[in-house]
């Protein structure tokens, strides 16, 4: 007789009980405990041999009198109108995208994936190279130094965070932009309703939509180190991030100053969580339901289409097009000589190719960004579905948090949390031998980029209906088989692209390949680094193109096995999508006649809810 | 299929379950199983269930007994524990307390939860549950594969199954391609494909518009039947309920307060909890003028009325009592013929006639039936048939 009450039983479709515990367990040890390593030597630096105090403030007052103040203050700036650009941007794009009947639409989501992949750093350098001094423009005769001081100061970082911080604004937004309305959009007018009042009845069921793409965007902007790194490094503007990569890359080193950064940076992030929680409270917004019509589409005239079409261009065209060139001449135009055909060469390139031993960094990064990556998509959906299933406890909205904190903190934090953490004589005595291995440099690579990717998967998670498993396990499926054909297939997409960016972000990485890396191995990003160090701009803007190609090259191969080998129910249920979509909203679109549009509720969609 | 019921209203505390004797699972399959029919339909016995969620209490000591191949329907309203009792019985919910047998196979009890798979069952859910990825016909066929059968001979008896609910021609179409009603009949050919003896109803029908659903009603009652299988089924409607029941059970906040065939649930109700849920004309107070046997006379407002006492005991006269009244029971009086005196509010036609909304003194009568429409404000009489009447003491008068 079976005895099966545990994993067979509701708690496992809940994700309760041994699951969560395991959870957390993972949690802890990826993110959780490093953190913690290093942020408490801002108050305890001899925990960690560090200093003399067991208990001390000065880290707080040396962090303060280095300038805390005022890059904590330009970093809350910077990320709160980055947040509001990105929001406002995204809004555009989703009434476009989830509204109108505009042309291209599945081509926009896929063009915001792009985004995603392309690191902040190089759209950051890629504007660098436009309107420098030496840059493409200065080539083409049209340099400008009002252009230049604009986009190398406060304007330039907040605008770079916000483009880059667009794909996160949409996925939170455009589930409930596409939602919001139908029967409740007939239902105002049907009363008497004009247009100004359906805004005003249905706007505020946008409200947790728009704060969760302001917070998301908020902790990307402020945790970032790659726009920090080169366009406010360059602008003499300090931002929290760069103080904190100032202190533990300079010598002396100062952990205890960068953990009080990193304290900042946890609190502001934190704040802006409260913020949010307090306009919530107690209110119900939800929009999506299984008996809800979708909005009808508005039909574009061919104004309206251009308009469109212009729209979605200037943003790709700022965001991903004028940055790409930048990088790309960057790499082959020769400094100062003018915009012509004498102006270009390859030099960069075959200077790269010169380069002894390349190779190897190129496959090693290869290699971690798969392994990594495939375990970075697995630990993200577990922690999507313990979200997803446990969103109203306080475990779910514990676990929620700790990822939104983790965003915030750049990867350089993680490094240095890692060595602190498992670089303990105490492990060493136990036999646990971790710091200089490849695995611990595994593991904080998946620590760093899983908030990310569990946020990424967060809403079709929540989306995906327990009946479906139901339906599975009681016409005879076990559980691990009610995963794999009756829910998964439907996740594929979403957990396809999570995995790619996982492995672009992984790849590409540099902090922590810096930090973690064992003598024997250079990942790709150090090699980078080292070109650069020995070389001039264009030989490390060569090398990224050569980074980006391979990143942009596996993505390729992945889409292109994808539509090959996967079923076609798989490709139907989220064609030319980034995931899917509430069913609901799709059987209602349906009878509405509006079967193929593109689909995008990928995101944190269970705030939208 | 035979007709006698195995419990009848009121549960001994405890229902007469099969014996107590856990069963291997192994010996079903040999067909060893003394609780299953020949062609493999078991004996649902559910003991004492109760499911806490918290501090809040939504089953509470429910137990009943469904024969082999007999259509139980479980009806209430919302958040009567219905939907609990039929996912504590397909091991979706673990209950608190209490077990539940399928045929000889103790499937929760003490220590014990057999997960879902493991119960040879099929079901149908409220959402259709249909996997959005998979065809029709690989949604059905799917049901099949713990059957161990070849994959030509699923495909066989999938596209059999869905010519059977009329949609042979849509084998390949996706979910999404179909109509609400298509999608519950393609959840219905996955539920009775394989065969399995149980098969759970989780109010199956809700989401459809009036006609589909008397269609669909029809289909499911007969493939059913059909197949002879013991099937549970969870509504609030008590049309559904008495079309489809073998034998009905009613729940009011998580307990079972009837248990009976549906003729005994309309005419006899244990309750007027029970009576109302099932379909009143209307209820007229007054006080107790005389009890003969099970018969009582209430002298309301609008007159005296005589019906079948609910209450057990000996109630005085004078107490404070509720005539409940059938919809069948009411109809406007000829020229001539006594009634109660009242006057039309509202009436509509019903294609087999009309039927109008009185007031009385003392309260309204709805469904009062007539061969004609009469004008609205005029003064009728209302003939209310003993027969459909039931009397029902106020609370504080029971004894």
């Amino acid at each position: 007789m079976a005895n099966d009450r545990g994993p067979a039983s509701r708690r496992w479709f809940r994700g309760g009980g041994p699951w969560r515990l395991a959870v957390w367990g993972v949690v802890a040890l990826l993110l959780v405990v490093p953190s913690l390593c290093f942020l408490v030597q801002a108050v305890s630096p001899r925990l960690f041999g560090q200093g003399r105090a067991w208990w001390t403030g000065a880290n707080v007052a040396a962090a303060w009198h280095q300038g805390l103040g005022v890059a904590l203050a330009h970093s809350v700036v910077v990320g709160a109108a980055a947040a509001l650009l990105a929001v406002v941007v995204a809004g555009g794009l989703a009434v476009v995208v989830e509204r109108t009947t505009a042309v291209g639409r599945g081509a926009t989501v896929l063009g915001l994936w792009a985004v995603l992949l392309c690191p902040s750093y190089l759209i950051a350098v890629g504007w660098e190279e436009i309107v420098l001094r030496a840059g493409m423009l200065s080539a083409l005769g049209l340099w400008s130094p009002a252009l230049q001081h604009l986009v190398l100061g406060p304007v330039g970082v907040a605008v770079v965070l916000g483009l880059k911080g667009v794909p996160f604004a949409y996925f939170a937004l455009a589930p409930s932009m596409a939602a919001v309305g139908g029967d409740l959009e007939h239902a105002v007018r049907a009363h008497g309703g004009r247009r100004w009042a359906t805004l005003r009845v249905l706007g505020p069921l946008l409200l947790p939509a728009v704060l969760s793409g302001l917070v998301i965007v908020f902790a990307e902007s402020v945790g970032d180190f790659g726009v920090a790194s080169t366009i406010a490094a360059t602008a003499h503007f300090p931002v929290a991030t760069y103080l904190l990569y100032e202190a533990i890359s300079t010598f002396p080193v100062n952990f205890g100053v960068a953990a009080v950064v990193g304290w900042a940076l946890v609190g502001t992030v934190g704040a802006a969580l409260l913020v949010q929680s307090g306009l919530l409270r107690g209110r119900s917004f939800a929009v999506l339901g299984s008996r809800g019509r979708a909005a009808r589409r508005r039909q574009l005239g061919w104004r309206g289409q251009l308009g469109a079409a212009g729209f979605r261009a200037a943003f790709f065209l700022l965001a991903l097009g004028v940055p790409v060139l930048g990088v790309l001449f960057s790499s082959v135009l020769v400094p100062f000589k003018g915009f012509g055909l004498s102006a270009l060469t390859l030099a960069n390139y075959r200077a790269l190719l010169g380069v002894q031993g390349l190779a190897g960094p190129i496959r090693f990064s290869g290699e971690m960004g798969l392994v990594c990556g495939l375990a970075t998509v697995a630990l993200g959906a577990v922690l999507a579905r313990t979200m997803a299933a446990s969103q109203r406890g306080v475990a779910g909205r514990l676990l929620d948090l700790t990822l939104v904190a983790a965003v915030a903190l750049p990867g350089v934090v993680f490094a240095a949390g890692y060595i602190f953490a498992y670089d303990l004589p105490a492990l060493t005595r136990l036999g646990i031998v971790l710091y200089g291995t490849v695995p611990l440099l595994g593991m904080a690579y998946v620590a760093n980029a899983v908030p990310q990717s569990s946020r990424i998967l967060l809403g079709p998670f929540s989306q995906v209906r327990d009946s479906l498993l139901y339906a599975a396990r009681v016409h005879g499926a076990g559980t691990s088989r009610a995963w794999r054909e009756g829910v998964l297939p439907l996740l594929a997409r979403p957990l396809l692209w999570a995995f790619l960016l996982a492995f672009a972000g992984i790849f590409l990485e540099l902090p922590i390949s810096e930090l973690l890396a064992p003598p024997n191995v250079v990942p790709v990003s150090v090699a980078v680094l080292r070109v650069l160090g020995k070389a001039d701009i264009g030989e490390g803007t060569a090398l990224s193109v050569v980074a980006v190609l391979v990143v942009l090259g596996v993505v390729a191969l992945a889409l292109g096995l994808f539509r090959l080998l996967a079923p076609l129910g798989w490709r139907r249920w989220s064609e030319g999508t980034g995931g899917a979509e509430h069913a609901g909203v799709r059987a209602a679109r349906r009878r509405a006649g509006q079967v193929g549009g593109p689909d995008a509720a990928v995101g944190a969609a269970r705030e939208a809810a | 299929m035979t007709k006698t019921l195995t419990q009848r209203w009121p549960l001994p505390g405890r229902a007469l379950a099969a014996p107590a004797a856990v069963a291997d699972a192994a010996s079903d399959q040999r067909g060893e199983n003394p609780g299953r029919q020949a062609d493999g339909a078991p004996r649902v016995a559910v003991d004492g269930l109760c499911k806490t969620y918290g501090a809040v209490e939504a089953v509470s000591d429910v137990s009943l007994v469904v024969e082999p191949g007999r259509f139980l329907v479980l009806l209430g309203p919302s958040g009567s524990g219905k939907s609990t009792v039929l996912r504590c019985i397909a091991g979706i919910e673990v209950p608190s307390g209490g077990s539940i047998r399928l045929g000889g196979t103790m499937v929760d009890g003490p220590g014990i939860h057999l997960p879902p798979e493991r119960r040879d069952l099929a079901m149908v859910f409220q959402d259709y549950a249909l996997w959005p990825h998979l065809s029709a016909e690989q949604n059905v066929a799917f049901a099949l594969k713990r059957r161990s059968l070849e994959r030509a001979e699923r495909r066989r008896l999938a596209r059999e199954a869905l010519e059977r609910v009329g949609l042979g021609d849509k084998a390949a179409r996706f979910p999404g391609e179909l109509s609400g009603g298509e999608q519950q009949r393609v959840a219905l050919a996955r539920a009775l494909v394989a065969r399995t003896g149980l098969v759970l109803f989780d109010e199956p029908l809700s989401n459809l518009d009036a006609d589909l659903r008397e269609q669909l009603r029809i289909d499911i009652g007969a493939l059913v039947r059909d197949q002879r299988a013991t099937a549970i089924y969870i509504t609030h409607d008590q049309a559904e309920a008495f079309a489809l029941a073998d034998v009905v059970g009613v729940l009011e906040r998580g307990r079972l307060v009837q248990f009976g065939t549906p003729e005994e649930i309309y005419r006899a109700p244990a309750s007027a909890f029970v009576a109302r849920f099932t379909g009143l004309a209307g209820e007229l107070a007054g006080t107790l003028a005389d009890v003969r046997g099970e018969q009582a006379v209430v002298q309301t407002a609008a007159g005296a009325l005589t019906g079948r006492l609910l209450a057990s005991g000996r109630p005085g006269r004078g107490a404070s009592a509720e005539v409940l009244v059938r919809p069948s029971a009411v109809r406007l009086a000829g020229e001539g013929e006594p009634g109660l005196d009242g006057e039309v509010l509202d009436g509509a036609f019903r294609g087999w006639g009309y039927e109008h909304v009185v007031a009385l003194a003392g309260g309204r009568l709805r469904n009062v039936a007539a061969p004609a429409r009469v004008p609205v404000g005029r003064r009728v009489r209302v003939q209310v048939d003993p027969a459909g009447c039931l009397v029902a003491l106020r609370p504080a008068e029971r004894r």
